[in-house]
């Protein structure tokens, strides 16, 4: 599986600017990426379903994606947009758990009695109490919340009220880099730019606009044991590639389903 | 959040405080702190005691704290308007660490500086280039702005 880096919109305004650059240069390239990021700002966090189908008409003019939406659409219905400003696949794993905790009572008491010890395996990690016990309590009591079984509407709302989706996405890089830092022997041979997982998680996984690889997946998703497929549309050759993570999971629930376009990641839902 | 948020770093502050600085409000704003730092044992600024002035933006902690030096200090990553060149009050700023962190990094920066990715390039390059005299005007520095 290569490792796809791409730079967040903000990563790249904060790298131009020490950047020298001839006038119009700068104003063009930052004008365009001021742009992009203005409507990831604007977007909701969590988008309203929308069909997969849509996507035909936006890779019209492109026949290699075109081939694969199409063989996308027989198998996925629905997709959700997750706001594109780097924190995509914490948000959209997240949205989709929570989506699976309002319907199912069995899975919502397994899934929080595995929680209890979070705060204190991320602090055994190395974080300070202080630091993070906001985003733990957040997190636990909209688990809870939505557990007592709300509808879409209600949990889309929720989302998007005070700072929740921020607290949420924070807990999920705190726990994200937790699990990194506890099995780093196991996850220090797949660095590659990256001199150690202290390293690895202070500049990709901790700040808010850095985006999720394979590694931050395989991490997330084994501490959180919800099962989690991602479906590559890229330009690779042949069928839609996918990979599954976490799938030997016990917890009574269906695989979640994210679409992966180069540096983005959207919800998407089976027929 | 924010002021909930400081209010547990400032609590925590006086329970555990970090070796070698202090921290705390100036007067009744929470979002407005000043921060000593005592110049490392092992390095051209002991003895000093530096002064920081520390404003915290009304998104803390998704937004990191802004911090800059009062006091004057010869160093190759911060300037003489006390601005200091640091990830973590940057780029790599998360919501996970606190004020304490920030201090701490700082400390470690009066010990190891990073003259390769400098603030002010003259005095960088004659880090790399001349660390007797460095070491010397450092210390001068010191003596007369942090004594």
């Amino acid at each position: 599986m290569p490792f796809v880096r791409d730079h967040s919109t903000r990563e790249l305004l904060q790298q131009d600017a020490h950047k020298t650059m001839r006038p119009e240069e700068v104003d063009l390239k930052m004008l365009t990426k001021r742009h992009i990021f203005m409507e990831a700002e604007a977007a909701a966090a969590v988008g309203p379903r929308s069909a997969v189908a849509d996507l035909k008409a936006q890779y019209a003019e492109n026949p290699d994606f075109l081939k694969k939406v199409g063989a996308l659409v027989e198998r996925f219905e629905v997709l959700r947009r997750s706001r594109p400003d780097g924190s995509c696949f914490y948000r959209a794993y997240l949205f989709g758990i929570f989506e699976q905790l309002a319907g199912n009572k069995e899975l919502a008491t397994a899934f929080l009695a595995r929680q209890k010890e979070a705060l204190k395996f991320c602090v055994e990690a190395g974080y300070e109490e202080v630091a993070i016990e906001g985003f733990y309590d957040e997190f636990m009591e909209m688990a809870a919340k939505v557990s007592e079984g709300v509808s879409t509407s209600t949990l889309e709302a929720m989302w998007e009220e005070n700072d929740n989706d921020r607290y949420l996405v924070c807990w999920a890089r705190v726990l994200t880099s937790a699990y990194l830092k506890r099995h780093e022997q196991d996850f220090a041979s797949f660095l590659t730019s990256h001199s150690s997982i202290q390293q690895f998680c202070a500049q990709e996984v901790d700040p808010m606009d850095t985006e999720a690889d394979h590694l931050q997946i395989m991490a997330l998703s084994s501490f959180l044991a919800v099962p989690v497929t991602v479906v590559y549309l890229d330009r690779s050759e042949g069928a839609t590639a996918e990979h599954p993570f976490a799938h030997e999971s016990s917890l009574p629930c269906t695989p979640i389903h994210l679409l992966y376009r180069p540096g983005h990641y959207d919800l998407i839902y089976t027929k | 959040m924010a002021l909930k948020r400081i209010g547990k770093e400032l609590s925590d502050l006086g329970k555990d405080p970090p070796a070698n600085c202090s921290a705390g409000p100036v007067g009744d704003d929470l979002f407005h702190w000043q921060a000593t730092l005592m110049g490392p044992a092992d390095s051209p600024y002991a003895g000093g005691v530096f002064f920081l002035d520390i404003h915290f933006p009304a998104d803390y902690p998704f937004k990191p704290p802004k911090v800059h030096f009062t006091t004057r200090i010869y160093h190759p990553n911060i300037n003489t308007n006390g601005g200091i060149c640091l990830d973590i009050l940057k780029d790599q700023w998360s919501p996970a660490l606190t004020t304490s962190k920030v201090l701490l990094s700082i400390c470690s920066l009066l010990t190891d500086p990073n003259p390769d990715d400098p603030l002010v390039p003259e005095i960088a390059s004659l880090y790399k280039t001349d660390r007797e005299k460095f070491n010397e005007k450092a210390r001068e520095f010191t003596a007369k702005y942090a004594m």
